[in-house]
Protein backbone atom coordinates (compact mmCIF):
# COMPACT_ATOMS: atom_id res chain seq x y z
CA UNK A 1 0.00 0.00 0.00
CA UNK A 2 1.29 3.77 -0.95
CA UNK A 3 1.37 5.58 2.53
CA UNK A 4 2.83 8.85 1.07
CA UNK A 5 -0.87 9.58 0.09
CA UNK A 6 -2.12 8.60 3.59
CA UNK A 7 0.21 10.87 4.99
CA UNK A 8 -0.40 13.74 2.73
CA UNK A 9 -4.10 13.56 3.71
CA UNK A 10 -3.22 13.68 7.11
CA UNK A 11 -1.14 16.11 6.20
CA UNK A 12 -4.03 18.31 4.83
CA UNK A 13 -2.01 18.39 1.66
CA UNK A 14 0.31 20.99 3.05
CA UNK A 15 3.70 21.06 2.32
CA UNK A 16 6.60 18.72 3.66
CA UNK A 17 8.14 21.54 5.03
CA UNK A 18 5.01 21.61 7.53
CA UNK A 19 5.17 18.02 8.20
CA UNK A 20 6.13 16.75 11.68
CA UNK A 21 9.22 15.17 11.86
CA UNK A 22 7.65 11.69 12.65
CA UNK A 23 5.60 11.83 9.33
CA UNK A 24 8.71 12.64 7.10
CA UNK A 25 10.43 9.42 8.58
CA UNK A 26 7.39 7.40 8.38
CA UNK A 27 7.18 8.67 4.36
CA UNK A 28 11.09 7.23 4.17
CA UNK A 29 11.21 4.33 5.80
CA UNK A 30 8.17 3.63 3.61
CA UNK A 31 8.38 5.10 0.15
CA UNK A 32 12.76 5.71 0.22
CA UNK A 33 11.15 8.76 -0.25
CA UNK A 34 14.61 11.42 -0.93
CA UNK A 35 12.61 14.85 -0.46
CA UNK A 36 11.35 13.82 2.89
CA UNK A 37 15.08 12.77 4.06
CA UNK A 38 16.38 15.83 2.72
CA UNK A 39 13.50 17.74 4.48
CA UNK A 40 15.00 16.29 8.00
CA UNK A 41 18.58 17.01 7.28
CA UNK A 42 17.93 20.71 6.45
CA UNK A 43 15.49 20.65 9.19
CA UNK A 44 17.86 20.19 11.70
CA UNK A 45 20.64 21.47 10.08
CA UNK A 46 21.89 24.53 12.28
CA UNK A 47 20.90 22.90 15.44
CA UNK A 48 22.35 19.57 15.17
CA UNK A 49 25.50 20.99 13.33
CA UNK A 50 25.77 23.64 16.28
CA UNK A 51 25.25 20.89 19.00
CA UNK A 52 28.05 18.85 17.47
CA UNK A 53 30.24 21.97 17.38
CA UNK A 54 29.41 22.14 20.57
CA UNK A 55 30.23 18.64 21.58
CA UNK A 56 33.38 18.35 19.66
CA UNK A 57 34.65 21.33 19.56
CA UNK A 58 36.13 21.28 15.79
CA UNK A 59 33.93 22.43 12.89
CA UNK A 60 35.62 20.14 10.68
CA UNK A 61 35.02 16.39 12.88
CA UNK A 62 31.51 18.49 13.59
CA UNK A 63 30.74 18.17 10.08
CA UNK A 64 31.58 14.68 9.59
CA UNK A 65 29.53 13.92 12.42
CA UNK A 66 26.72 15.43 11.10
CA UNK A 67 27.15 13.43 7.68
CA UNK A 68 27.93 10.24 9.48
CA UNK A 69 24.64 11.00 11.69
CA UNK A 70 22.34 11.15 9.14
CA UNK A 71 24.02 8.11 7.04
CA UNK A 72 23.24 6.15 10.54
CA UNK A 73 19.66 7.98 10.27
CA UNK A 74 19.31 6.39 6.38
CA UNK A 75 20.67 2.94 7.16
CA UNK A 76 18.62 2.49 10.69
CA UNK A 77 15.08 4.27 9.93
CA UNK A 78 13.76 0.65 9.30
CA UNK A 79 14.20 0.11 13.39
CA UNK A 80 12.79 3.90 14.58
CA UNK A 81 9.59 3.19 16.50
CA UNK A 82 7.30 5.20 14.85
CA UNK A 83 5.48 5.61 18.48
CA UNK A 84 8.61 7.57 19.62
CA UNK A 85 9.75 11.30 18.93
CA UNK A 86 12.43 11.67 16.14
CA UNK A 87 14.58 14.04 18.08
CA UNK A 88 15.51 12.42 20.68
CA UNK A 89 16.67 9.01 18.67
CA UNK A 90 18.27 12.08 16.20
CA UNK A 91 20.24 13.32 19.11
CA UNK A 92 20.86 9.44 20.29
CA UNK A 93 22.54 8.98 17.25
CA UNK A 94 24.56 12.09 16.77
CA UNK A 95 26.18 11.94 20.25
CA UNK A 96 26.79 8.25 19.57
CA UNK A 97 28.43 9.43 16.33
CA UNK A 98 30.24 12.39 17.87
CA UNK A 99 31.51 9.91 21.22
CA UNK A 100 32.39 7.72 17.77
CA UNK A 101 34.99 10.93 16.34
CA UNK A 102 36.38 11.57 19.63
CA UNK A 103 37.58 7.81 19.93
CA UNK A 104 38.93 7.83 16.40
CA UNK A 105 40.48 11.40 17.28
CA UNK A 106 42.78 10.12 20.42
CA UNK A 107 44.14 13.27 20.98
CA UNK A 108 40.84 15.26 20.77
CA UNK A 109 41.02 17.43 24.18
CA UNK A 110 44.54 18.58 23.12
CA UNK A 111 42.85 19.29 19.51
CA UNK A 112 40.21 20.83 20.66
CA UNK A 113 41.02 23.01 22.87
CA UNK A 114 43.82 24.39 19.78
CA UNK A 115 41.41 24.70 17.31
CA UNK A 116 38.59 25.97 19.62
CA UNK A 117 40.19 28.94 19.28
CA UNK A 118 40.25 28.75 15.68
CA UNK A 119 37.03 27.68 15.00
CA UNK A 120 35.31 30.10 16.69
CA UNK A 121 37.51 32.54 14.97
CA UNK A 122 34.72 33.44 12.34
CA UNK A 123 31.98 32.97 14.79
CA UNK A 124 34.21 35.03 17.07
CA UNK A 125 34.56 37.73 14.41
CA UNK A 126 30.87 37.74 13.86
CA UNK A 127 30.62 38.06 17.23
CA UNK A 128 32.58 41.29 17.73
CA UNK A 129 30.88 42.71 14.51
CA UNK A 130 27.66 42.21 16.38
CA UNK A 131 28.65 43.51 19.85
CA UNK A 132 30.08 46.52 17.32
CA UNK A 133 26.85 47.39 16.51
CA UNK A 134 25.09 46.18 19.75
CA UNK A 135 27.76 47.99 21.69
CA UNK A 136 27.91 51.33 20.14
CA UNK A 137 27.08 52.48 23.15
CA UNK A 138 28.75 50.22 25.61
CA UNK A 139 32.16 50.86 26.69
CA UNK A 140 35.32 49.14 25.59
CA UNK A 141 36.70 48.57 28.61
CA UNK A 142 33.11 46.62 29.20
CA UNK A 143 33.38 45.06 25.80
CA UNK A 144 36.61 43.39 26.60
CA UNK A 145 35.28 42.06 30.35
CA UNK A 146 32.14 40.35 28.23
CA UNK A 147 34.34 38.78 25.96
CA UNK A 148 36.68 37.49 28.22
CA UNK A 149 33.35 36.50 30.48
CA UNK A 150 31.88 34.41 27.53
CA UNK A 151 35.29 32.93 26.81
CA UNK A 152 35.80 31.91 30.41
CA UNK A 153 32.17 30.60 30.35
CA UNK A 154 32.81 28.58 27.41
CA UNK A 155 36.08 27.27 28.69
CA UNK A 156 34.10 26.23 32.41
CA UNK A 157 31.76 24.14 30.16
CA UNK A 158 34.47 22.68 28.14
CA UNK A 159 36.40 21.29 31.21
CA UNK A 160 33.30 19.41 32.53
CA UNK A 161 33.28 15.66 32.81
CA UNK A 162 32.43 14.11 29.65
CA UNK A 163 28.64 13.10 31.30
CA UNK A 164 27.93 16.13 32.74
CA UNK A 165 28.59 18.48 30.04
CA UNK A 166 26.31 15.73 27.66
CA UNK A 167 23.37 16.95 30.15
CA UNK A 168 24.12 20.62 30.12
CA UNK A 169 24.63 20.85 26.41
CA UNK A 170 21.34 18.53 25.84
CA UNK A 171 19.16 20.25 28.28
CA UNK A 172 20.53 23.68 28.81
CA UNK A 173 21.89 24.76 25.08
CA UNK A 174 19.84 22.46 22.88
CA UNK A 175 16.71 23.44 25.02
CA UNK A 176 15.40 19.32 25.79
CA UNK A 177 13.05 17.96 28.25
CA UNK A 178 14.61 16.09 31.36
CA UNK A 179 12.66 13.25 29.83
CA UNK A 180 14.63 13.41 26.43
CA UNK A 181 17.90 13.89 27.53
CA UNK A 182 17.28 10.88 29.60
CA UNK A 183 16.11 9.09 26.46
CA UNK A 184 18.95 10.52 23.92
CA UNK A 185 21.81 9.28 27.08
CA UNK A 186 19.79 6.21 28.03
CA UNK A 187 20.09 7.11 31.70
CA UNK A 188 17.18 7.28 33.82
CA UNK A 189 15.47 10.86 34.38
CA UNK A 190 16.61 11.27 37.85
CA UNK A 191 20.14 10.80 36.42
CA UNK A 192 19.81 13.73 34.12
CA UNK A 193 18.66 16.30 36.93
CA UNK A 194 21.14 15.17 39.14
CA UNK A 195 23.93 15.23 36.83
CA UNK A 196 22.62 19.08 35.38
CA UNK A 197 22.54 20.27 38.82
CA UNK A 198 25.95 18.71 39.32
CA UNK A 199 27.03 20.69 36.18
CA UNK A 200 25.55 24.25 37.30
CA UNK A 201 27.17 23.87 40.88
CA UNK A 202 30.46 22.90 39.10
CA UNK A 203 30.50 25.80 36.90
CA UNK A 204 29.33 28.26 39.68
CA UNK A 205 32.72 27.11 41.46
CA UNK A 206 34.89 27.81 38.38
CA UNK A 207 33.34 30.82 37.51
CA UNK A 208 33.41 32.07 41.05
CA UNK A 209 29.70 32.56 41.18
CA UNK A 210 27.51 32.84 44.14
CA UNK A 211 26.18 29.27 44.90
CA UNK A 212 22.94 28.16 43.89
CA UNK A 213 19.89 28.38 46.19
CA UNK A 214 20.13 25.21 47.58
CA UNK A 215 23.41 26.52 48.81
CA UNK A 216 22.79 29.85 49.71
CA UNK B 1 3.47 18.26 47.94
CA UNK B 2 5.30 19.06 44.56
CA UNK B 3 8.84 18.04 43.60
CA UNK B 4 10.69 21.69 44.54
CA UNK B 5 14.32 20.63 44.39
CA UNK B 6 17.04 22.89 42.93
CA UNK B 7 17.34 20.40 40.10
CA UNK B 8 13.43 21.01 39.48
CA UNK B 9 13.45 24.46 39.30
CA UNK B 10 16.57 24.57 36.67
CA UNK B 11 14.20 22.17 34.86
CA UNK B 12 10.96 24.53 35.31
CA UNK B 13 13.55 27.34 34.31
CA UNK B 14 15.04 25.50 31.36
CA UNK B 15 11.29 24.45 30.20
CA UNK B 16 12.64 20.74 30.75
CA UNK B 17 10.07 19.98 33.03
CA UNK B 18 6.91 17.59 31.83
CA UNK B 19 3.67 19.32 31.37
CA UNK B 20 2.53 17.86 35.37
CA UNK B 21 5.35 18.75 36.58
CA UNK B 22 5.52 22.53 35.53
CA UNK B 23 1.79 22.70 36.80
CA UNK B 24 2.51 21.23 39.80
CA UNK B 25 5.53 24.10 40.88
CA UNK B 26 3.53 27.05 38.77
CA UNK B 27 0.12 25.97 41.63
CA UNK B 28 3.30 26.11 44.54
CA UNK B 29 4.84 29.43 43.25
CA UNK B 30 1.20 31.21 43.48
CA UNK B 31 1.33 29.86 47.00
CA UNK B 32 4.90 30.27 48.35
CA UNK B 33 6.37 33.60 47.96
CA UNK B 34 9.61 32.33 49.70
CA UNK B 35 9.73 29.81 46.42
CA UNK B 36 9.41 32.28 43.97
CA UNK B 37 12.94 34.32 45.18
CA UNK B 38 14.66 31.69 45.16
CA UNK B 39 13.50 31.00 41.44
CA UNK B 40 14.70 34.40 41.06
CA UNK B 41 17.59 34.21 42.67
CA UNK B 42 18.42 30.86 40.39
CA UNK B 43 17.48 32.79 36.41
CA UNK B 44 19.96 35.18 37.53
CA UNK B 45 22.70 32.95 37.78
CA UNK B 46 21.05 30.36 35.38
CA UNK B 47 21.69 33.63 32.85
CA UNK B 48 25.11 33.31 33.07
CA UNK B 49 25.82 30.40 31.39
CA UNK B 50 23.76 31.91 28.58
CA UNK B 51 27.28 33.75 27.71
CA UNK B 52 28.86 30.15 26.75
CA UNK B 53 26.14 29.40 24.03
CA UNK B 54 27.72 29.08 20.93
CA UNK B 55 25.71 29.83 17.75
CA UNK B 56 28.01 28.98 14.80
CA UNK B 57 26.33 29.15 11.33
CA UNK B 58 26.57 25.73 9.14
CA UNK B 59 29.28 25.54 6.39
CA UNK B 60 27.37 26.48 3.35
CA UNK B 61 25.80 23.40 1.59
CA UNK B 62 26.01 21.31 4.40
CA UNK B 63 22.33 19.81 3.96
CA UNK B 64 23.01 19.21 0.13
CA UNK B 65 26.71 17.55 0.91
CA UNK B 66 24.81 15.73 3.87
CA UNK B 67 22.16 13.80 1.41
CA UNK B 68 24.86 13.48 -1.68
CA UNK B 69 27.12 11.54 0.91
CA UNK B 70 24.34 9.43 2.63
CA UNK B 71 22.92 8.33 -0.87
CA UNK B 72 26.58 7.91 -2.54
CA UNK B 73 27.06 5.71 0.45
CA UNK B 74 23.91 3.69 0.25
CA UNK B 75 24.29 3.01 -3.42
CA UNK B 76 21.27 5.02 -4.16
CA UNK B 77 23.29 6.85 -7.29
CA UNK B 78 19.84 7.88 -8.70
CA UNK B 79 19.01 11.01 -6.57
CA UNK B 80 16.62 12.90 -7.88
CA UNK B 81 16.24 16.32 -6.14
CA UNK B 82 19.44 16.83 -4.35
CA UNK B 83 21.91 18.47 -7.40
CA UNK B 84 23.17 21.69 -5.71
CA UNK B 85 25.98 19.78 -3.94
CA UNK B 86 29.60 21.26 -5.74
CA UNK B 87 32.25 19.07 -3.84
CA UNK B 88 31.83 15.29 -3.75
CA UNK B 89 32.11 14.10 0.17
CA UNK B 90 34.27 11.32 -0.34
CA UNK B 91 37.59 11.42 -2.97
CA UNK B 92 37.15 9.56 -6.30
CA UNK B 93 40.68 8.08 -6.43
CA UNK B 94 43.90 8.34 -5.05
CA UNK B 95 47.72 8.54 -6.23
CA UNK B 96 50.23 6.02 -5.09
CA UNK B 97 53.69 5.79 -5.88
CA UNK B 98 52.85 7.20 -9.27
CA UNK B 99 49.61 5.06 -9.73
CA UNK B 100 46.05 6.16 -9.74
CA UNK B 101 44.18 3.74 -7.50
CA UNK B 102 40.67 3.49 -7.25
CA UNK B 103 39.32 2.84 -3.24
CA UNK B 104 38.69 -0.19 -2.56
CA UNK B 105 34.80 0.48 -1.58
CA UNK B 106 34.64 1.21 -4.98
CA UNK B 107 34.87 -2.39 -5.56
CA UNK B 108 32.97 -4.31 -2.65
CA UNK B 109 30.54 -1.33 -2.57
CA UNK B 110 30.83 -0.19 0.69
CA UNK B 111 31.81 3.47 1.82
CA UNK B 112 34.29 5.11 3.98
CA UNK B 113 37.08 2.52 3.94
CA UNK B 114 39.07 4.05 1.66
CA UNK B 115 40.81 1.11 0.73
CA UNK B 116 42.95 0.69 -2.48
CA UNK B 117 44.22 -2.28 -3.82
CA UNK B 118 47.59 -1.63 -2.67
CA UNK B 119 46.49 -1.69 0.89
CA UNK B 120 44.51 -4.94 0.39
CA UNK B 121 48.00 -6.75 -1.03
CA UNK B 122 50.12 -5.82 2.06
CA UNK B 123 47.61 -6.97 4.42
CA UNK B 124 47.17 -10.40 2.35
CA UNK B 125 50.77 -10.47 2.08
CA UNK B 126 51.04 -9.97 6.27
CA UNK B 127 48.49 -12.33 6.55
CA UNK B 128 50.25 -14.89 4.30
CA UNK B 129 53.75 -14.24 6.04
CA UNK B 130 51.87 -15.13 9.73
CA UNK B 131 50.41 -18.20 8.77
CA UNK B 132 53.14 -19.73 7.26
CA UNK B 133 55.59 -18.91 10.58
CA UNK B 134 52.40 -20.25 12.53
CA UNK B 135 51.70 -23.34 10.22
CA UNK B 136 55.06 -25.57 11.08
CA UNK B 137 54.77 -25.21 14.88
CA UNK B 138 51.21 -25.89 14.60
CA UNK B 139 51.62 -29.11 12.48
CA UNK B 140 54.48 -29.96 14.99
CA UNK B 141 52.28 -29.96 17.69
CA UNK B 142 49.54 -31.78 16.06
CA UNK B 143 52.12 -34.91 15.38
CA UNK B 144 53.03 -34.91 18.80
CA UNK B 145 50.09 -35.15 20.44
CA UNK B 146 48.52 -37.75 17.46
CA UNK B 147 51.57 -39.58 18.15
CA UNK B 148 51.12 -39.53 22.18
CA UNK B 149 48.06 -40.59 21.65
CA UNK B 150 48.31 -43.55 19.59
CA UNK B 151 51.18 -44.86 22.85
CA UNK B 152 48.34 -43.88 24.86
CA UNK B 153 46.00 -46.37 23.11
CA UNK B 154 48.79 -49.38 23.19
CA UNK B 155 49.80 -48.98 26.34
CA UNK B 156 45.98 -49.72 26.89
CA UNK B 157 45.75 -52.22 25.20
CA UNK B 158 48.59 -54.34 26.19
CA UNK B 159 47.54 -53.95 29.53
CA UNK B 160 44.74 -55.32 29.00
CA UNK B 161 45.86 -58.31 27.07
CA UNK B 162 48.67 -58.66 29.88
CA UNK B 163 45.72 -58.89 32.45
CA UNK B 164 43.83 -61.24 31.02
CA UNK B 165 46.76 -63.43 30.60
CA UNK B 166 47.80 -63.05 34.11
CA UNK B 167 44.07 -63.99 35.42
CA UNK B 168 44.45 -67.18 33.51
CA UNK B 169 47.86 -68.04 34.78
CA UNK B 170 48.99 -68.12 30.86
CA UNK B 171 52.43 -66.62 31.00
CA UNK B 172 54.82 -67.40 28.44
CA UNK B 173 58.17 -66.80 27.44
CA UNK B 174 58.01 -64.09 25.71
CA UNK B 175 55.08 -62.15 28.11
CA UNK B 176 52.44 -63.33 26.02
CA UNK B 177 52.21 -67.06 25.45
CA UNK B 178 50.43 -68.87 22.86
CA UNK B 179 47.63 -68.91 25.09
CA UNK B 180 47.74 -65.32 24.57
CA UNK B 181 46.71 -66.05 21.05
CA UNK B 182 44.04 -67.68 22.07
CA UNK B 183 43.14 -64.44 23.80
CA UNK B 184 43.30 -62.52 21.08
CA UNK B 185 41.10 -64.57 19.06
CA UNK B 186 38.37 -63.75 21.32
CA UNK B 187 39.21 -60.46 21.96
CA UNK B 188 39.00 -59.95 18.43
CA UNK B 189 36.85 -62.02 15.94
CA UNK B 190 37.37 -63.24 13.67
CA UNK B 191 39.42 -66.03 14.55
CA UNK B 192 42.57 -65.65 13.52
CA UNK B 193 45.15 -68.13 11.33
CA UNK B 194 48.59 -69.29 11.96
CA UNK B 195 49.73 -67.03 9.21
CA UNK B 196 48.83 -63.91 11.34
CA UNK B 197 52.08 -64.87 13.62
CA UNK B 198 54.45 -62.01 13.69
CA UNK B 199 58.09 -62.20 14.80
CA UNK B 200 61.00 -59.51 14.06
CA UNK B 201 61.42 -59.36 10.27
CA UNK B 202 64.39 -61.23 9.10
CA UNK B 203 64.58 -63.33 12.27
CA UNK B 204 65.73 -67.16 11.53
CA UNK B 205 65.65 -69.61 14.24
CA UNK B 206 66.54 -72.98 14.29
CA UNK B 207 66.23 -75.05 17.39
CA UNK B 208 66.10 -78.35 18.28
CA UNK B 209 64.94 -79.70 21.22
CA UNK B 210 65.57 -82.90 22.64
CA UNK B 211 62.13 -84.16 24.79
CA UNK B 212 63.72 -87.52 25.46
CA UNK B 213 63.31 -90.02 23.03
CA UNK B 214 63.86 -87.75 19.73
CA UNK B 215 65.29 -84.86 18.96
CA UNK B 216 63.53 -82.04 17.03
CA UNK B 217 64.66 -79.63 14.77
CA UNK B 218 62.71 -76.63 13.45
CA UNK B 219 64.21 -74.20 11.14
CA UNK B 220 61.94 -70.96 10.77
CA UNK B 221 62.04 -68.03 8.18
CA UNK B 222 60.40 -65.27 8.61
CA UNK B 223 58.75 -63.37 5.59
CA UNK B 224 57.19 -60.07 4.62
CA UNK B 225 54.07 -61.07 3.42
CA UNK B 226 50.37 -59.20 2.84
CA UNK B 227 47.26 -61.05 4.36
CA UNK B 228 43.86 -60.72 4.37
CA UNK B 229 44.21 -60.30 8.55
CA UNK B 230 46.37 -57.50 7.65
CA UNK B 231 43.54 -56.09 5.90
CA UNK B 232 40.65 -57.24 8.38
CA UNK B 233 42.30 -55.83 11.60
CA UNK B 234 43.55 -52.55 9.83
CA UNK B 235 47.57 -53.72 10.65
CA UNK B 236 47.21 -54.77 14.16
CA UNK B 237 49.44 -57.35 15.28
CA UNK B 238 47.65 -59.51 17.40
CA UNK B 239 50.16 -61.88 18.14
CA UNK B 240 53.54 -63.79 19.04
CA UNK B 241 53.79 -66.71 19.94
CA UNK B 242 56.90 -68.04 21.05
CA UNK B 243 55.91 -71.84 21.38
CA UNK B 244 54.35 -73.24 18.07
CA UNK B 245 52.53 -76.09 18.21
CA UNK B 246 52.95 -78.89 16.32
CA UNK B 247 50.00 -81.59 15.80
CA UNK B 248 52.96 -83.81 14.60
CA UNK B 249 55.21 -83.56 17.50
CA UNK B 250 52.27 -83.12 20.52
CA UNK B 251 54.18 -81.39 22.62
CA UNK B 252 55.63 -77.86 22.67
CA UNK B 253 58.53 -77.04 21.07
CA UNK B 254 60.02 -73.35 23.12
CA UNK B 255 61.99 -71.35 20.76
CA UNK B 256 65.22 -69.61 22.35
CA UNK B 257 64.72 -66.98 23.80
CA UNK B 258 64.87 -63.37 22.16
CA UNK B 259 65.04 -59.76 23.75
CA UNK B 260 61.13 -59.30 24.31
CA UNK B 261 62.00 -55.21 23.74
CA UNK B 262 63.07 -56.28 20.12
CA UNK B 263 59.78 -58.45 19.15
CA UNK B 264 56.69 -56.28 17.98
CA UNK B 265 53.05 -57.30 19.05
CA UNK B 266 51.08 -54.49 18.10
CA UNK B 267 51.43 -51.90 15.63
CA UNK B 268 49.15 -49.23 13.99
CA UNK B 269 48.34 -49.52 10.45
CA UNK B 270 51.20 -47.65 8.37
CA UNK B 271 48.54 -47.60 5.27
CA UNK B 272 45.80 -45.02 4.31
CA UNK B 273 44.26 -48.15 2.66
CA UNK B 274 44.05 -49.85 6.23
CA UNK B 275 43.21 -46.68 8.30
CA UNK B 276 39.29 -47.01 6.67
CA UNK B 277 37.18 -46.79 9.49
CA UNK B 278 40.39 -46.33 11.92
CA UNK B 279 38.85 -44.88 15.12
CA UNK B 280 42.07 -44.37 16.56
CA UNK B 281 43.78 -41.30 16.23
CA UNK B 282 46.84 -42.19 13.41
CA UNK B 283 49.41 -40.19 12.77
CA UNK B 284 49.85 -41.25 9.35
CA UNK B 285 54.01 -40.19 8.71
CA UNK B 286 54.88 -43.32 10.67
CA UNK B 287 53.72 -46.44 13.24
CA UNK B 288 53.20 -46.81 17.12
CA UNK B 289 55.09 -50.00 17.46
CA UNK B 290 53.83 -52.01 21.10
CA UNK B 291 57.06 -54.60 21.98
CA UNK B 292 56.31 -57.49 23.89
CA UNK B 293 57.98 -55.56 26.82
CA UNK B 294 55.59 -53.63 26.92
CA UNK B 295 56.93 -50.29 25.56
CA UNK B 296 55.95 -48.46 22.71
CA UNK B 297 57.81 -46.09 20.33
CA UNK B 298 56.68 -44.36 17.51
CA UNK B 299 58.81 -45.48 14.31
CA UNK B 300 59.01 -43.39 11.33
CA UNK B 301 57.99 -44.30 8.14
CA UNK B 302 60.54 -44.49 6.62
CA UNK B 303 61.74 -47.57 9.29
CA UNK B 304 58.34 -49.38 8.96
CA UNK B 305 59.18 -49.09 4.97
CA UNK B 306 55.93 -47.45 2.98
CA UNK B 307 54.46 -50.80 2.37
CA UNK B 308 51.73 -52.17 5.05
CA UNK B 309 53.99 -55.57 5.94
CA UNK B 310 53.22 -58.88 7.95
CA UNK B 311 55.56 -60.79 9.12
CA UNK B 312 54.41 -64.36 8.58
CA UNK B 313 56.51 -67.35 9.75
CA UNK B 314 57.14 -70.29 7.33
CA UNK B 315 58.66 -73.03 8.59
CA UNK B 316 61.10 -74.55 6.33
CA UNK B 317 62.12 -77.33 7.53
CA UNK B 318 61.03 -79.91 10.43
CA UNK B 319 63.44 -82.92 10.86
CA UNK B 320 63.22 -85.50 13.40
CA UNK B 321 66.13 -87.62 15.00
CA UNK B 322 65.15 -90.50 17.60
CA UNK B 323 67.14 -90.30 20.54
CA UNK B 324 69.59 -93.31 20.63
Amino acid sequence: MDTAPRLEWLNHGAPRAEWSDEDLVREYQQTGEPRAFEELVRRYERELYNYLCQYLGDAEMAEDAFQATFLQVHRKCSQFDSGRRFRPWLYAVATNQAIDAQRRNRRHRLVSLDQQSRMYTESHDLGCLIDLVEGQEMDPEEHVELNERKEDVRQAVDQLPESLRQVLLLVYYQGMKYREAAEVLNIPVGTVKSRLHTAIRRLEYHLKLPRSPSHA
Amino acid sequence: MPDCSPAQLIGYLLNALDEEEREEIEQELVRCPELRKKLQRLKRRLAVLELGRREIAPPPGLADRTCQFVFQSCGCLAIRHTTKATSPALPASRDVAGFRLSPLSDYLGGHGANWSFADLVVSALVVLIVVSLLFPALAEVRFRSRVLACRENYRELYQAVHQYQNVNALAGAAGIAQANFAVAKQFLTPPLSWSAIRRCPGMVVESSVNDGSRSVKVSESWVESETAFDREFGGVLLGYSPVIHTASLGSAIPYEQVSLAAIPLWRDSPHPRDCQGWSWNHEGRGENWLFADGHVAFLPRHRTNERPTVLQAVISSVSFTNSP
